[in-house]
């Protein structure tokens, strides 16, 4: 077993095109028409969420440190969602902090983001239980990593990041509990194509960042046109909504959980890897 | 059936972006005394940017250390093994800390004799009622102001600073003390030299790794002394007084000082060190230091090796005893006869 986990590691590229496989297949066959129709009222014009969100991290920052590190990230994540007849506009504001749990990379991290996308709905059920989504949009991040155990100039490292990001969106309404439930699942997979980095020079002296000479800022920014051969990454986002006692998919508040996983890697002078998966609660409501 | 299969989803869904966060982060190398071994070496060898400087051949460096260590070595023979192996590069800013020992190279300093005693200075020249602000110690010697200054390590008030330039601007000149000053901050030495210039001021230059290769280096940038915002400045001359103690920042500020025209360095060479370090972790927690920068004159002279005095004074064991100090005195000669 231990060796069939190990060979599946290993072809990595595998595993990610199966996984997006899987997920966009999951949800289309669970998706299939059911005989028993269920009450469905039109679609919400407006979403806006607030989710508190918490899981793992790992990540590896060459420039602070050449090791990986792991630790626990909490944040805030706003999505928010509009639609329109032929798709649906969505934008996302993210805040994330991470606590460092690892003695070889204690290594906190704030990063900050926002997502603006676009989806064309290319397809809907008879039934109007399933959405097929297709878009993408453009993404802003910023994310300050600070090494909380180094004695030295390499502390600090800034990273900003902007890309263009194609994107997948699916929906699935069902009931559950005898019908009694209306659920709602949405996934979201979104990878970077193209875009533009900034980040620490491979030699770069992180005092410099204050320094009154603007010369000397000049001289340690890198900046890195990212595409597929350099830096890659993915998002996905699922999540299920849910309202008490209510079994109808309609305007109010709804409880939302769901599961992110967010991961991007730059390879550049300094090597910037993270991945984190992270369980994410909060309030939906429909206007 | 359909319960079923959504929790089979959201259970896979999760266990494939699981597996597949390996496709974005490298896992570690497992944290064996071989690994740890070979973490310092490449990563000194990454970083380190005086290999040429000091003529040290690093690869052969390896080959005679590394048969040393097995994985069956103990973590103090390691630490052992990798101290003696830092110690090629003699140089004070590389040390490897672990949470029983740390290791250093004090070499610079310890091979020579003090031109400091403390005591005659605290006694004959500060005396009871000096000045302390911002970490300088200011005292009127003669028709001087000398200012003692232990470490780079603090930032400077800059309300004490224009006390003190105010206090003493009669005195014929300032006399700044590094001889005990290990370094510290690297803003500080600009802060304090911003009280040295009126306007933007090329005082020397620097460079850095740009790559993993010996020679990778940046091109020279020009370092500034910048005029500080309230345009304030010693606006006499100033003498330096160095030692073998005066170290990183206190012999990378006097390096850089040296350019100036009223500024006039006396007393021993300094210690060297001319880089702020970096610091990386190992994979059983130990911290490496090492330089990763140069820094040098206008001249692209480095000042690792240490920063030579104007005028070079030594330390009189007779003046000592009769509870005065050689290089204060002569500073004090030097600046009346200007």
């Amino acid at each position: 077993m231990k060796d069939f986990v190990c060979r599946c590691l290993a072809r990595k590229w595998e595993m990610l095109v199966c996984s997006i496989v899987f997920l966009s297949l999951g949800v289309a066959v669970s998706a299939q028409p059911e005989s028993d129709s269920i009450r469905i009222v039109k679609v919400s014009d407006k979403r806006r969420a607030i989710l508190f969100v918490a899981g793992i991290y790992q990540m590896r920052n060459t420039y602070v440190n050449p090791l990986t590190g792991w630790g626990i990230p909490v944040g805030l994540y706003v999505p928010c969602e509009r639609y329109f007849r032929k798709g649906v506009m969505n934008y996302e504001i993210r805040f994330n902090a991470g606590i460092p749990l690892s003695g070889v990379n204690p290594t906190v991290f704030v990063e900050a983001g926002y997502s603006h996308y676009y989806h064309f709905r290319l397809f809907t059920s008879a039934g109007k239980r399933f959405f097929a989504y297709a878009g993408g949009g453009l993404t802003v991040d910023i994310d300050t990593d600070y090494n909380i155990g180094a004695i030295g100039n390499n502390s600090v490292s800034v990273t900003g990041r902007t890309d263009l990001q194609p994107s997948v969106m699916l929906k699935y309404r069902f009931t559950l509990f005898r019908k009694k439930r209306a659920f709602e699942i949405t996934q979201q997979l979104s990878f970077p194509v193209a875009g533009y980095a900034f980040l620490p020079k491979y030699g770069y002296m992180a005092y410099q960042s204050f320094s009154d000479d603007d010369e000397k800022k000049k001289i340690e920014i890198g900046t890195l046109s990212t595409s597929l051969h350099n830096a890659w990454g993915l998002s996905a986002r699922t999540c299920i909504d849910w309202r008490w006692r209510q079994r109808e998919h309609r305007k109010g508040s709804y409880l939302r959980v769901g599961y992110a996983f967010d991961a991007c890697r730059i390879n550049y002078e300094t090597r910037h890897q993270k991945a984190a998966h992270q369980l994410m609660v909060g309030m939906v409501r429909k206007f | 059936m359909k319960k079923l299969f959504i929790l089979c989803y959201l259970c896979m869904a999760g266990l494939l972006s699981n597996a597949c966060h390996t496709l974005f982060v490298d896992d570690n190398p497992e944290n064996t005394q071989l690994n740890n071994f070979d973490l310092v070496w490449s990563q000194t060898d990454e970083h380190y940017p005086y290999f040429q400087e000091k003529g040290v051949d690093w690869d052969a460096v390896r080959a005679d250390y590394r048969p040393r260590v097995s994985n069956k070595t103990t973590s103090e023979e390691l630490f052992g093994i990798l101290a003696e192996m830092l110690g090629e590069l003699r140089d004070g800013h590389v040390n490897l800390v672990s949470p029983f020992n740390i290791s250093r190279y004090w070499d610079w300093y310890q091979d020579y004799p003090r031109n400091v005693n403390w005591n005659v200075v605290d006694s004959a020249y500060l005396r009871k009622d000096f000045i302390y602000t911002g970490g300088i110690k200011a005292q009127k010697v003669g028709n001087t102001a000398y200012l003692w200054f232990e470490s780079f390590g603090v930032t400077l008030s800059e309300t004490g600073m224009k006390y003190i330039i105010n206090k003493f601007k009669d005195c014929k000149g300032f006399i700044i003390d590094l001889r005990a000053n290990g370094g510290g901050l690297v803003s500080t030495i600009y802060q304090l030299g911003s009280y040295f210039v009126t306007e933007k001021t090329n005082v020397g230059c620097l460079r850095y790794k740009t790559g993993k290769g010996h020679n990778d280096f940046s091109d020279y940038y020009p370092e500034y002394f910048i005029p500080n915002d309230e345009g304030i400045s010693f606006g006499k001359p100033v003498v330096i007084l160095t030692g073998r103690q005066s170290y990183s920042a206190a012999n990378i500020f006097p390096g850089l000082a040296k350019s100036l025209p009223d500024v006039t360095l006396m007393g021993e060479t300094t210690g060297g060190g001319s880089a702020s370090p970096l610091s990386i972790h190992l994979l059983n927690g130990w911290i490496l230091r090492m330089s990763n920068f140069c820094m040098t004159d206008l001249n692209h002279r480095t000042f690792e090796f240490g920063v030579e005095p104007d005028l070079r004074v030594d330390f009189s064991s007779t003046l000592e005893k009769n509870g005065k100090d050689s290089l204060i005195e002569a500073a004090v000669r030097y600046l009346n006869q200007l």
